[in-house]
């Protein structure tokens, strides 16, 4: 057998580096805000946004989470990487303080106007922006993992998924004109829950992995 | 397991120049390689010839992944991480399998109680006939054509859990008229 496989040796182009993997898809992500931004304008009271701490923190959490999983989604695609604990996990623990945030936050909401604060702002367009985006950006991240060999490709799936939704919606909070933490819970969160759902679910449907025989 | 520094290093020399197209520094590292996954299967695997098979397969996967080593880096947990997916593979693959335990367990009850050359597969044909048609197809694909879980879920277009809750039912089923039959026939 080992001769078989030397006779069928081909040189190969090593897997690019992770960092320049990273700035390829931060490239193409930030690409794709800028599109989406030509195309709907950008919210006329961005400086007021600038000031609020809460939308400060959801942002800022927003986009550690899109480029903490896109980095561990990219790390875990190389065999050998895959038992560095904080690229799988962190995303998720960032994910996690953004649910109990967001809760907390319609929580205060709820305490101060009252039970119509749980009823999120209608806007269905959140959350489609974050579905459309979030699928044009998973096809850049999941052909950079493709192209590597994810042993574990439920995990690379979630991350990928969470890193793309994520950025989509770092695009998308800065058109969308609707603060209500209700609105954001349920717009914005979920669907990048969901998404990263699906992700963890399509992984090893359409990644391949190694131990296909 | 570990690997001294120098051995890694000769590696990883070896994968870079092999990444290049060199075929001789492509045999001398997979001929070393296979004695390192051999030392690790053997044991790992429940039996040399399960070793043998998971050194090969491996082989197969740093073959195909061989683009994915980078060089600089150290290649042992390159390799071992390729090795150990293959092992967790192959024992999530086995515990597929588990249920079947049982059904394995009467049918080498059956095959020693009908020791004439022959009746032990009309046997089983017939212990299967207990079976309901969906039940029988799934045990006969499973264990007499000896396909996997998947392979089976494909041949009869159901679901992998589909197949898995209509085994063990049969496992169940047979394992109460092998049990009545056994105390029937005492």
């Amino acid at each position: 057998m080992i001769d078989d496989l030397v006779k069928d040796l081909r040189p190969v182009r090593p897997v690019w580096p992770i960092g320049v993997r990273m700035a390829a898809w931060v490239g193409v992500a930030v690409a794709a805000a800028m599109g989406l931004l030509m195309a709907v304008s950008v919210r006329r009271d961005l400086d007021l946004v600038l000031r609020s701490g809460r939308l400060l923190i959801d942002a800022g959490t927003v986009m550690l989470m899109a480029l903490t999983a896109a980095w561990g989604a990219l790390r875990l695609s190389i065999p050998g990487e895959e038992k560095a604990w904080a690229h799988k996990y962190l995303p998720f623990g960032i994910l996690g303080f953004w649910l109990v945030f967001s809760i907390v936050q319609i929580a205060f909401d709820a305490i101060q106007a009252g039970a119509r604060a749980l009823i999120p702002d209608p806007h269905l367009a959140c959350a489609l922006l974050v579905a459309g985006a979030g699928t044009l950006l998973t096809l850049p991240i999941g052909l950079l993992i493709r192209g590597a060999a994810p042993l574990e490709p439920r995990w690379c799936g979630a991350l990928a998924g969470m890193a793309a939704s994520s950025a989509a919606l770092v695009g998308v909070e800065l058109i969308c004109v609707f603060e209500r933490p209700a609105h954001f819970g349920f717009y914005h969160v979920i669907p990048v829950t969901l998404f990263t759902a699906l992700g963890a679910w399509l992984g090893p449907k359409l990644l391949p992995t190694l131990l296909e025989k | 397991m570990a690997l001294t520094e120098e051995q890694d290093k000769r590696l990883a020399e070896w994968m870079k120049k092999a990444q290049g197209g060199d075929k001789a520094a492509y045999d001398c590292l997979l001929r070393e390689a296979a004695q390192l996954l051999k030392r690790y299967f053997v044991s790992r695997a429940e039996s040399n010839e399960a070793a043998d098979d998971l050194m090969q397969e491996t082989l197969v996967s740093v073959h195909r992944a061989r683009h994915t080593y980078m060089s600089g880096r150290p290649f042992a947990p390159w390799m071992y991480a390729i090795a150990r997916r293959r092992l967790v593979d192959h024992w999530r693959s086995r515990s597929r399998t588990v249920p079947c335990d049982v059904l394995d367990e009467t049918l080498d009850w059956m095959d020693k109680r009908e020791s004439p050359a022959g009746e032990a597969g009309e046997s089983i044909r017939e212990t299967l006939s207990f079976l309901p048609e969906n039940q029988r197809r799934v045990v006969e694909l499973l264990k007499v054509d000896g396909l996997s879980i998947k392979e089976t879920a494909r041949e009869l277009d159901l679901s992998i859990a589909a197949v898995k809750v209509t085994a063990h039912r049969a496992y169940e089923r047979l394992r109460k008229a092998l049990k009545k039959n056994k105390i029937g026939n005492q």
